[in-house]
């Protein structure tokens, strides 16, 4: 198990940063450093692997940007990871007002990958381990 | 004489057998390693990205840098998914109803721990699962691979051909299980650190008092790599039990990837507008 090699090299074609949580794909395409509210209504709802996946309805109405109006496709993570978190398959279904907070595409496509929900309660139902300061638990 | 003799080992062996196991047994019940965990933000990262940028950075010798490529992707990598070629980037906004496709290879090498090719070296947010036995302890990912911590006393073998998993010794230092791991494949370690099949990495797999938490120190050492070792932390939680009609469940080792079915390979899907 001596394999002697010369080590002042560069050693290439690996990722230099390695992402500490991932999951089933890459999320560049995603703006992760933006976190965005969006209001409406579940229009789909689809508890599945590999990732949960659901669609909003945001309408006109007060304090809705005019951006936001549209249908929007909601990705969360595996069934198991968001189970973790609190989620099942009943959290939502068609028609139940939804409010939740995701980076948004950086092409401006109507998709959003989830970092939380919020409830009626006001507590958050959170996608993966991932927590704002905010919010962890001392 | 002889008999006397082998009367006295017959009846000396059961109380010393306890004694002489206990130095490779694994801990107590109250805070035993076996079982499923997953990792934790303890500090409010925040982000997926921000979990990987809080690790110390890595002090590579002059030279030794890991060269940028994006192998493996992941989340705050690029887009080329788990493993395989870099799926290329589209030039504007994908039709509604076309998915956008974010793995090129869906489940390439069953990496559990993934983003940087190692096998279960860095776990994501993905269920682990540890099996202790007496001669070795099972590092399981729910999403795929599986480590080997050898506690018989075996040494690293010769020749040995690199793999993601490396060749992995183990030892428990009170209740503190500690794993020598040598032979893995070339490539990244979180914290801007590289790894080459010479590179050692200790693993120090400690569980709270109260069987609750789980710390993993991680110390990567090679001196034609690093200044000095590059050290740093992962925290998990025992997975919590959940109920499936009335009985106790874990979700741990419940998930898998199939290449074949084209849903691993997509991510958002633009749905059609009706809304104006």
């Amino acid at each position: 198990m001596r394999i002697r090699r010369r080590v002042g090299l560069v050693i290439a074609g690996f990722a230099l940063v390695s992402a500490s949580v991932t999951a089933h794909h890459s999320f560049a395409m995603f703006e992760m450093d933006k976190d965005v509210e969006y209001r409406g209504l579940v229009s789909e709802w689809k508890w599945q692997n590999p990732h949960v996946h659901f669609t909003i309805d945001i309408s006109k109405g007060p304090g809705i940007d005019p951006k936001q109006i549209g249908r929007w496709d909601v990705e969360g993570g595996s069934i198991n990871i968001m189970t973790r978190q609190g989620w099942t398959r009943a959290s939502y279904k068609v028609g139940d007002p939804a409010t939740v907070v995701g980076h948004p595409m950086k092409d401006g496509s109507k998709g959003i990958s989830l970092f939380y929900a919020i409830r009626p309660d006001g507590t958050r139902l959170y996608h993966d381990i991932a927590r704002p300061k905010d919010d962890v638990a001392k | 004489m002889k008999c006397r003799v082998i009367a006295l080992v017959g009846l000396l062996l059961p109380l010393a057998a306890p004694q002489l196991l206990s130095a490779q047994a694994p801990s107590p019940s109250t805070a035993r390693l076996e079982g499923d965990w997953v990792r934790i933000d303890p500090d409010g990262a925040g982000s997926f990205g921000g979990l990987g940028a809080s690790i110390p950075p890595a002090q590579l010798l002059p030279g030794v840098s890991a060269a940028a490529g994006r192998g493996g992707g992941g989340r705050g990598g690029g887009r080329g998914g788990r493993g395989g070629p870099p799926v290329l980037e589209s030039t504007g906004p994908n039709p509604e109803g076309v998915p956008y496709i974010v793995v090129a290879q869906p489940c390439a090498g069953g990496l559990g721990g993934r983003s940087n090719g190692a096998l279960l070296v860095n776990p994501d947010s993905g269920g682990v699962h540890f099996v202790e036995h007496k001669d070795e302890v099972i590092f399981a990912g729910e999403r795929g691979g599986v480590r080997h911590f050898y506690l018989d006393g075996r040494q690293h073998p010769t020749p040995w051909t690199p793999t993601p998993a490396g060749h992995s010794i183990a030892k428990y230092d009170g209740n503190i299980l500690v794993v020598e791991t040598v032979g893995f494949t070339a490539g990244a370690v979180p914290g801007g650190g590289v790894r080459t099949p010479e590179t050692r990495l200790v693993e120090r797999f400690e569980v709270a008092p109260d069987g609750k938490r789980l710390t993993i120190t991680y110390t990567w050492d090679d001196p034609k790599v690093y200044q000095k070792p590059h050290v740093y932390r992962y925290y998990f939680d025992r997975s919590p039990m959940l109920d499936s009609a009335g009985t106790p469940v874990s979700y741990a080792l419940e998930e898998w990837c199939d290449a074949g079915d084209p849903i691993e390979k997509q991510s958002i899907v633009p749905p059609k507008q009706i809304i104006k």
